[in-house]
């Protein structure tokens, strides 16, 4: 057993890198040493090898589990997630295709296989069901979005500051207000108002300005943004979208807008 | 806390305040500890020891005093665990409620019940 210990302890030592990291940055080393006192005690009775190895196999697997558990549930899984440009990368990368998937589909025109679900969304191109798949989409680009502005340490604080926030989602109204007029104008009932394509309107925008904003900033700072280019360039890619969403809405609904009769 | 007013404890963190009673000890002591303290009964694994001493400190039972050499173990310094009066008051206070309980199964006879029960 002696000579096997440093085998042992760094199997256990590798076991340890499953625990979240603040838990191993406070607890790994004097777990080690713990785990070579364990060891040391049974030098020179091999037999208890075995049933040291399985005890501390199961203890630390459910100890590994309950800790990402504890971890997660108090937000620091979602911030360690988000607060790596690899994961987060992976996971606004993730998250958006469904959203270009469907974006794809709609562009090409070709219907998507829908399942039982066909008869409910079996609609034309227009169609508030299609409306309301954009605000999923938007929702869903969102996430990496946030999650791609806190990655960066002076772009995050920018991010987070109320006064940023606010700044997005009064910019955002300030770039949905015109159509809106224009459409009270020129249809002016009031229920005639598509309500959720203005939301969408609303958030798009909100989304372009919250991630353009800490861009611009980051890039003013010195080097703000330069540590963290997967940021500016999944940044980027959402900015893209954003602005293709918005423009595609405003052209398609611009009759409408105009008070063009039998548009929808 | 007051006494008794704390929560009841887990049999882990029972044990590790037990432990931590008599004197400062570090993770591989409070195991040893706890396993005479049990008369062997319980064995508490690295995992389990050092997830409940981490709850432990942040809710202030235990504290972690500073690291030095067991001159019974090796040269390696190691982190010495030591109960707070709030831990002090924790365990005081379940020790009671164990008392309490003693009592009244003592005064309802149900010992003798339950070990006849259990032939």
């Amino acid at each position: 057993m002696e000579n096997r210990r440093p085998v042992y302890k760094a199997l256990y030592r590798r076991l340890l890198t499953f625990y979240p990291r603040p838990f191993r940055e406070r607890f790994g080393e004097s777990m080690e040493q713990t785990f070579d006192d364990l060891c040391r005690e049974r030098d020179g009775r091999p037999a208890t090898l075995v049933s040291l190895t399985l005890h501390v196999s199961v203890d630390t697997g459910i100890g590994i589990v309950k800790e990402h558990i504890l971890h997660f549930s108090k937000g620091g899984g979602m911030r360690a997630v988000l607060m790596n440009p690899r994961t987060t990368a992976i996971l606004g990368f993730l998250l958006t295709l469904p959203g270009a998937a469907m974006v794809t589909l709609l562009m090409l025109q070709i219907e998507p296989p829908m399942g039982p679900l066909g008869p409910y969304l079996e609609r034309p191109v227009g169609h508030p069901h299609v409306l309301g798949s954009l605000a999923v989409l938007a929702i869903v680009i969102m996430l990496p979005a946030i999650g791609l502005v806190l990655n960066a340490g002076k772009i995050r604080n920018a991010m987070l500051s109320a006064g940023n926030l606010t700044a997005a989602t009064l910019g955002g109204l300030a770039l949905t207000v015109p159509f809106l007029v224009l459409q009270l104008m020129n249809k002016p009932p009031l229920e005639n108002i598509p309500v959720v394509l203005f939301v969408v309107l609303w958030l798009l925008s909100t989304i372009f300005i919250a991630t353009l904003l800490p861009i611009v900033k980051g890039l003013r700072s010195e080097g703000g943004m330069r540590t963290h280019p997967a940021a500016i360039i999944l940044s980027g890619i959402v900015l893209i979208i954003v602005t293709a969403m918005w423009s595609g809405i405003i052209v398609d609904q611009m009759p409408c807008f105009l008070g063009v009769p039998n548009c929808d | 806390m007051e006494n008794g007013t704390h929560p009841p404890l887990t049999p882990a963190v029972f044990h590790i305040l037990l432990a931590l009673s008599g004197e400062d000890r570090h993770g591989y002591g409070i195991m040893k500890q706890v396993e005479i303290d049990s008369g062997g009964g319980v064995s508490m694994g690295a995992g389990t020891l050092y997830g409940s001493l981490k709850r432990m400190v942040d809710a202030g039972l235990v504290k972690e005093s500073e690291k030095r050499v067991d001159p019974e173990m090796d040269d390696a310094r190691r982190v010495y665990y030591r109960i707070t009066t709030d831990g002090a008051d924790a365990l005081a206070g379940e020790l009671k409620r164990y008392e309490h309980l003693v009592s009244l199964t003592q005064k309802r006879k149900l010992i003798p019940k339950t070990l006849a029960y259990g032939k």
